[in-house]
């Protein structure tokens, strides 16, 4: 007596379902369609936008200017020692280290340059000495005079065009 | 047993999937033909067409939740996105309506997943992901039913498997025939068919269990 028929529990199947859509339906689903159309705008344009904030950073990075060496304390007394003048030789004065070893008269690199990777087996390499490097005096190298001879021009001469009609058709 | 048996039913005759359809009323061809060209009219009209059984077909897997209104709302936009694609295999309704429930399953798959891991946190009791079932319509008692039958009665819908309710709810709704529904829920016609009787049995059955 107390089970409902088949046609009693299709009622309240349905009633489960339903219900009046919103009236703004239409509206609510048209706003959508253009608010889609400025996401896709701004989906495709935040790549671009990231690439080009990338390329800048990379730029600004490869152009930063580069670290300074630390100074040795000989190598800022050259430095704010008067700059030598063109007659001043070898004998010039120069300061001297606390160690002894006469620094050279050449500005302070910009840049201390890097060590080479130390592989496994294979000797320590040691700088190169100072001293050597000074002593190097390479051999005036000689330009010789460059002579650009005239190129000699004749006046350009065009063809006439008549007759040939017939040809380009 | 029941759901072995469905799910032979469901697997066994592909070509019955594709069920033969009514042809478009002509109206409705002009509608889709304008709004495929880009007319955002036209598509508002097929909206208003078509608002409540959309809404009706997300409620069936959704409840009277929110959700089935957003879902609707998404079902068109996507289904705006596609109609370029929209080769006329089926009703523009059916091909409406399927997207409508491929929304509606990823919306209840997604809410039971939030409920679950919700209730993990909390260290809630279980709780039956489709509670939020309409249930806010006012009782049919214009039916001969006491509002304690329509109670449980309602509460058996709920305990059923998804994939009976679904059909159960589909098929209820009166705004479906059984061949939309098979061609919504990719099932054959002799699926859909046997999961209605089903449900209506296991209902019966387990009502007159605790009675």
């Amino acid at each position: 007596v107390n089970t409902p028929a088949p046609i009693d529990i299709d009622a309240v199947a349905r009633r489960m379902t339903t219900g009046a859509p919103a009236a703004s339906m239409r509206a609510h689903v048209l706003e959508r369609l253009s608010s889609r159309g400025n996401r896709r705008t701004m989906w495709l344009a935040a790549p671009v936008a990231a690439g080009v904030a990338l390329l800048f950073l990379f730029v600004a990075v490869l152009r930063r200017p580069e670290t300074p060496a630390r100074e040795t304390p000989a190598a800022r007394a050259t430095a704010s020692a008067p700059a030598p003048s063109a007659t001043s030789g070898p004998d010039a004065q120069v300061a001297q280290p606390p160690g002894g070893r006469r620094a050279s008269s050449r500005p302070a690199p910009a840049r201390a340059l890097p060590l080479a990777p130390r592989l496994p087996g294979l000797p320590p390499v040691a700088p190169p000495d100072v001293l050597q490097i000074d002593a190097i005096q390479p051999a005036a190298v000689e330009i010789p005079q460059l002579h650009i001879e005239p190129i000699a021009t004749e006046p350009l001469r065009i063809p006439s065009l008549q007759g040939t009609g017939s040809r380009q058709r | 047993v029941t759901a072995a048996v469905a799910h032979l039913v469901t697997i066994d005759d592909p070509a019955a999937v594709v069920a033969p359809l009514d042809r478009e009323p002509a109206d409705i061809r002009a509608l889709v033909d304008a709004a495929r060209d880009g007319s955002r009219d036209a598509f508002g009209d097929l909206v208003t067409r078509y608002e409540s059984v959309v809404l009706r077909t997300a409620r069936a897997a959704l409840g009277a939740h929110e959700d089935a209104e957003d879902v609707a709302q998404e079902a068109f936009v996507v289904a705006w996105r596609k109609l370029p694609g929209f080769r006329g295999d089926a009703t523009f309704r059916t091909w409406l309506l399927t997207i409508v429930w491929r929304k509606a399953l990823d919306r209840r798959r997604w809410r039971q997943l939030w409920q679950t891991r919700t209730r993990a946190a909390r260290g809630d009791d279980e709780a039956d992901p489709v509670d939020a079932l309409a249930s806010r319509a006012p009782d049919p008692e214009r039916t001969t039913m006491s509002r304690d039958m329509v109670r449980r009665v309602r509460s058996e819908i709920r305990r059923l498997s998804p994939r009976l309710r679904d059909t159960l709810l589909l098929a209820t709704s009166g705004e479906h025939a059984y061949e939309e529904i098979a061609a919504i829920l990719g099932v054959p016609l002799g699926t859909v068919k046997w999961r209605v009787a089903e449900a209506r049995r296991i209902v019966r059955r387990r009502l007159e269990e605790t009675t």
